[in-house]
Parts: structure tokens; sequence; C-alpha cells
């Protein structure tokens, strides 16, 4: 039967055919019983193929992967607390500064408060053998924008989406104000100057795309 | 050559993507992708029965094949976060990376059977067991679909993507994926049949 009209037979049941093939194919199935009774088949399969129903894996595959992500996230602080000593990512406030600009056009912040610390600024700040004083500020600053247009689109964010934001990141800053506490007592410690430099990254990354979020419908 | 997908296909699969427009998911996406594993576990089990059904039945290697190969996609969608700009919805912009995982890794699976010496269709991958006698139902029988009709039947009839976006992913003719098309539906109309 499947050589009376092949793969066009498919094509018929998808409505795929080029109208100078339709009529022939449609003259055809009408005259033959097999071709007919393949139509109706085919239509069968293509529903209930689109109506197969998804189930989860029989074993929770989440501690593997877990794992998985943990053991990167690890070698990632371990680098970062190696080869970053003392450096920012300006980059990263450069990208939260376009987001804040782009989100505050209209709005009550300007382009001037932006916060990208100068070359000659880093490049002094850098010779503290710290998390620089002035990349601190700058992040503080930086923070403090992003949490006022957090705070002006509060009203337009699904209110779950608000609390789930805000438990996060009061994590974050509880991560910030321990490590800023621990620096009190060790201001040379390197990795605790990582450590704060990388969760200060996180709340800042956190805080931009939490700007950019859709609003809610 | 199986090609990347960001960018490649111009609309997304027609497949119902249960998470589409939630708020919420695109708080815990932003929030994974600062680092957020919590958030990320809560995207994992919203996705998990979708990405792992998708890999059971593009890959019929089995409950063990479809686990290894979720594991793979979450994995890279972690790695990967800081490049999803929401211009689609983050079900789709799973997917898509999730059928790349899928086609990378029957490639990665193939040389595997080949130096263990094991028989490769032409498809790549060991041919599977012929289908029994007995009546199936529609998930064992696209189990036993050949590979190459199978990843076609699919993205297609299950996923609902074009024949179009099929010759891409796949680097084939759409000539072929219609024929492949017609051929897994033909067979699976065999096995459903008996």
């Amino acid at each position: 039967m499947d050589g009376h009209l092949g793969d066009r037979l498919s094509a018929y049941v998808d409505g795929d055919l080029a109208a100078e093939d339709l009529a022939s194919v449609e003259a055809h199935v009408a005259d033959c019983g097999e071709c007919r009774d393949a139509v109706q088949d085919l239509r069968r399969l293509v529903a209930r193929a689109r109506a197969l129903e998804d189930r989860p894996p029989e074993t929770d595959l989440w501690p593997g992967i877990a794992e998985r992500i943990g053991a990167q996230r690890a070698g990632v602080v371990a680098v970062a607390s190696r080869r970053r000593r003392f450096a920012f990512s300006v980059p990263q406030l450069a990208a939260a500064g376009v987001a804040l600009s782009l989100l505050s056009a209209g709005g009550a912040i300007t382009a001037t408060r932006l916060v990208t610390p100068r070359p000659a600024e880093v490049a002094a700040s850098l010779e503290g053998g710290v998390l620089p004083l002035l990349a601190a500020a700058s992040y503080d600053v930086a923070i403090r924008d992003l949490e006022t247009i957090l705070a002006a689109r509060r009203d337009d964010l699904d209110s779950a989406t608000v609390r789930a934001l805000e438990a996060s990141i009061a994590v974050i800053d509880q991560a910030i104000a321990q490590a800023r506490a621990a620096l009190a007592r060790d201001p040379n410690d390197l990795y605790l100057n990582g450590h704060l430099q990388s969760t200060l990254d996180r709340k800042l990354d956190v805080l931009r795309r939490a700007a950019m979020l859709p609003r809610a419908s | 050559m199986v090609r990347p997908l960001e960018g490649l296909l111009s609309t997304p699969p027609s497949r119902d993507d249960p998470t589409a427009g939630d708020a919420s998911e695109a708080a815990d996406v932003a929030l994974a992708a600062g680092g957020d594993g919590a958030a990320f576990e809560r995207v994992y089990r919203r996705h998990a029965a979708r990405i792992h059904s998708l890999m059971r039945r593009m890959l019929a290697g089995g409950e063990a094949d479809a686990d290894e190969v979720t594991q793979d996609v979450f994995v890279r969608a972690w790695e990967r976060l800081a490049t999803y700009r929401g211009e689609a919805a983050f079900g789709t912009w799973l997917h898509r990376l999730a059928v790349n995982v899928a086609l990378n890794w029957r490639k990665t699976a193939a040389r595997r059977l080949i130096l263990l010496g094991g028989e490769v269709d032409a498809d790549g991958v060991a041919a599977r067991a012929g289908a029994g006698a007995e009546r199936l139902d529609l998930e064992e029988a696209i189990g036993r679909l050949p590979p190459g009709a199978r990843k076609v039947f699919v993205l297609h009839d299950v996923e609902g993507y074009r024949h179009e976006e099929i010759a891409s992913l796949l680097d084939v003719t759409t000539g072929t994926s219609k024929a492949q098309l017609h051929r897994a539906r033909m067979l699976l109309r065999g096995h459903l049949e008996r």
C-alpha cells in the first residue's frame, strides 16, 4: 500500500502538500480504501504522539547534578581566590551600569551616577593588597542604585517573584555581612577578600537580572 | 555535523511548555544565573520530566542513558545560564539545549561502540533488536524505530519541530526528514496494529 502515495501520504496528513499535488492525492485517497485506512491510522498516530505524557525520572537526578555544579563552583572560587586577588569585576559593574542606564532612562537616576571606577582609581586601589575601599564603595553604589530600581518596579513584578528575590538577596546580604565582619578582624585575609568580592558580584548579578525581569501580566 | 542550536530555530517547538511566561520561573532563572543553587534546583524540578522524557525517546537507550544525558543537560544549562537572554521562554531555550546535547551524545555513544567493536548502523548507533510480534504501546514502539526515523518522529510528531528545523539540526535535507518521518509512521503503524 505504501507504494501508492509514498511519503506524500504523510504530507497529506500534515497538510503539507503543495496545491498541485493535493488534488491528485485527494482523488487517490477517495478511490483507495487502503490509503483511506492509512490516513486515518496516521492521523490517530500523530494525535497520540502529541498527547504522550512526560514522566519524571525514576530516581532523583538532582543530587548528581548538584554534586557536579557544586564542584564547578568550588573550582571557580578556588581559582578566583588564587588569581583574582585584587581584581574586581569592572566589566560586571559596567554591565550593571548599562542595565541601569537603560532602565532608568526616564527616571531619577542619571548616567552620571553610574559606577565604573576610572582606570587611575583602579590602578591605585589595586596597590592596597585587600579588596580596595574604593572598589567596595563602588559596589555599594551600584548595588544601591539597582536596589532603587528594583524597589520602584516592585509593584510591576509578580509578588511571588518578589518574595523569592528578597529571600535570596537576604541570604546574600547575610553572607556579605559575615564576610565584612570577618574582614574587620583580619583585613589582609586574601580568601575573605575574594569571598566578599564574589558575594558582591553575585548580589549585583541577581539585582541586575531582577531589574530586567518582565512586568507581571 | 550537529549544529549549535541557539539562534537556529525561528520558532519554538509547539509542544506546550508548562512554565512559559511564569514569573517565578523567570526569577529562579535569574537567581540561578547569579549562582543560587537552590533556585536552579527549582528550575530542574520544573523541567526534569519534560527533558528526561525527551531523552528517553530520542535515545531509546533505557532509563540509565536518559538519566545520564538529563544530568548532562542540566549541568550544561547551569554552565550556560549567563548566555540565556530571555528572547525565548526558558523552557524553549532548555529544550533546544537538550536536543543538541542528545544529538551530540549519540555520536559519543557511537564512537564508544566502535572502540568496543560493537556493530554500528548507518545512523552511527548500534542497531537495536528487531520488533517482536507483541503489541506495543507507543513509547515502546518509538524505542524500536531505527535511529534516524526515531529522531525525526520524536522531533516532528512529539515535539512539534518543522521539517526545515529538523533538517538543520540533523544536517540532512528536508526531503530526507520527510521520508524518515513517513518511514517512522508506517513502522509504528505496523507495530501498533499487531
